[in-house]
């Protein structure tokens, strides 16, 4: 190439620049996860973090609570996916394996005794039952718990059981303090969301739908077994729609990422910029599921205006409110443009993880059983993605956008 | 197609999550690369370091919403070139980016002169230097300009053959062979 594009000089300030701006960065970020940490103190998260460090000591004990079929309830405080999906879910593997017998207040708070020396035993920990949803291979069986789908997305709760004792995932730079581990009050680390990423394919009907192992909430029950939810988003011909289809996730590898008991993240010997951990193998799932619409709303042909931003369709779940829209157009006369919701108070609803492409955003919604509703969402497109993204309050909302509309929601 | 190296899936996979550490390591390791092509955008070191920081504090909010770990690079530039634009337009902020003949305008040079596709590329409209910078500076793929620009690949290749009549007039021959 002619082209010395790597002789161009680069500026003597770039690592001052750059230095600067992932600063700016990190202080943010310990700001907030300052102020999640407070607040997950007086909250059920922070129950529940009490409960993975005591199953992390003792994992044994971990082993007996219920690891299949009641999954989605136990997770959905940690994951930024709203929602308890119990009620409603499909369970695919009844809760009746050996680890599961016990109900969780049970395992939790009664304190049984283990079967084993606290602490050693990857005999004490009771591998899942074999049935029509799980796939061994390689050492690790995955198990499909729980399946729902409200008609937008599929939400399918796994088991993920290692016959090899994996590490712990401890975030070590959450607290954003030279690299040191997070630790609470007594000094025992703060355990976090595990780092696993099942790599693969999916396909609904034969269809195959984006599987992103990046979008899996795994927490960490002990050194062998792992619990998580990952949600995937119906094909656009299947949205809104009812009835049975099938759900097919092949998968051809597992990555981890995890650290040791000094907070040290375990790192791969052959290159230390990979994860900890890399499982080949192959694990095929066949799972069921009957898309559930009951409770969810679709507003089709809102507008049959072509002009940009015009807002064309809403499905709204108890979980989740999927807004189309008209592309805005960029600089090159390209599709851009985000949208921002908000609810009748003017409390912004968040972005939901699987924004799709231009033209369609996703916000997280939580309304179900036992929860009240928004009477009404107020929807505004904002001409370019980034800055819908940074919008935090409605008047910005009500400046920016290019069209809006309120959207009444029936009870 | 490789737009982000393998080794560095993981990384991007953690920063995707939130995590400051790794994509502090992965801005480092591009660090270079953005400025370069943030400098080709604007041609001065003061604005091509605005357009860096402004970059890799947008990227991180967005990164939540980067759905495919291996467009990481092509994600981050697709960021950079819209706040490169957007300082550029700070600078000029009069004229639309489409009709801007950001340096020396066309008149002020020969057919005689011979001109290297660094200098090139001011005169061309926005579109047009976009494509030949991802193309030609970046090393990117049509399918890559496709995704970092956000336009289809028969546009991307649309876009090069009439950047390269463009620049018939000022280059080489054998920068014309070489393209």
């Amino acid at each position: 190439m002619p082209f010395k594009f790597d002789e161009i000089p680069v500026s003597t300030k770039l690592d001052e620049t750059v230095k600067a701006a992932l600063d700016q960065i990190k202080k943010e970020k310990r700001r907030k996860s300052g102020r999640k940490f407070l607040v997950g103190c007086t909250s059920v998260a922070a129950a529940f973090a009490a409960a993975v460090i005591f199953c992390v000591s003792n994992p044994a004990l971990a082993a007996k609570l219920p690891l299949v079929g009641s999954l989605f309830a136990g997770l959905e405080d940690d994951f930024p996916y709203a929602g308890d999906y119990s009620d409603r879910a499909q369970i695919l593997t009844p809760p009746e394996t050996p680890a599961a017998l016990e109900t969780p207040g049970e395992g939790q708070a009664g304190g049984e005794a283990p079967a084993g020396e606290e602490g050693s035993a990857p005999e004490d920990t009771v591998a899942p039952a074999e049935g029509p949803y799980s796939a061994t291979d390689s050492g690790l069986t995955f198990t499909a718990s729980e399946i729902y789908s409200d008609g937008l997305s599929v939400f399918l709760s796994l088991q993920i059981h290692s016959e090899e004792a994996f590490g712990f995932n401890y975030d070590w730079t959450e607290d954003g303090d030279g690299g040191k581990p997070a630790r609470d009050e007594t000094g025992n680390l703060i355990p976090l969301p595990a780092s696993l990423y099942p790599v693969g394919r999916a396909y609904i009907d034969s269809e195959e739908v984006v599987f992103d192992s990046t979008r899996l909430f795994v927490e960490q029950l002990d050194e062998h077994n792992f619990n998580g939810m990952i949600k995937t988003d119906l094909p656009a011909s299947m949205r809104g729609m009812g009835g049975s289809h099938t759900m097919q996730v092949s998968l051809q590898h597992l990555l981890a990422d995890f650290c040791d008991e000094t907070g040290a993240p375990v790192s791969n010997e052959e290159n230390i910029m990979d994860t900890s951990l890399q499982i080949d193998g192959a694990w095929e799932l066949e799972l069921p599921f009957t898309a559930d619409i009951g409770s969810t709303q679709v507003f089709n042909n809102l507008s049959s205006s072509k002009d940009p931003g015009q807002i064309t369709d809403v499905y709204v779940s108890p979980y989740q409110a999927v807004v189309n829209f008209v592309p805005c157009s960029d600089e090159w006369g390209n599709p851009e443009g985000g949208a921002v919701c908000f609810d009748e108070n003017g409390t912004l609803l968040e972005k939901g993880n699987q924004s799709t492409d231009f033209g369609s955003d996703v916000f997280s919604l939580d309304f179900g059983p036992d929860k009240k509703q928004p009477a009404e969402l107020r929807l505004y497109v904002i001409e370019d993605w980034i800055a819908s993204c940074k919008i935090r309050d409605e008047e910005t909302a009500r400046k920016q956008a290019v069209s809006s509309l309120t959207l009444p929601l029936s009870r | 197609m490789e737009p982000c190296e393998k080794d560095l899936l993981p990384l991007v996979r953690r920063a995707i999550r939130g995590n400051a550490e790794a994509y502090g390591t992965l801005i480092t390791r591009y660090q270079d690369y953005l400025y370069r092509v943030a400098f080709l955008y604007v041609k001065n070191e003061d604005l091509a370091l605005d357009a860096v920081s402004e970059c890799i504090l947008q990227a991180f909010q967005a990164i939540r919403t980067l759905k495919k770990p291996e467009y990481f690079k092509t994600w981050l530039t697709r960021i950079l070139i819209r706040c490169a634009i957007d300082i550029f337009r700070q600078t000029l902020p009069i004229a639309p980016m489409d009709t801007v003949q950001a340096a020396a305008p066309e008149p002020a040079v020969s057919s005689e002169e011979k001109w290297d596709l660094y200098d090139a590329i001011d005169v061309l409209p926005e579109r047009y230097r976009t494509v030949i910078i991802l193309k030609y500076f970046s090393d990117m793929t049509i399918r890559e300009i496709s995704y970092a620009m956000n336009i289809p690949e028969g546009s991307v290749k649309a876009y090069l053959n009439r950047a390269r009549g463009e620049l018939r007039h000022c280059l080489k021959e054998d920068y014309l062979y070489a393209i």
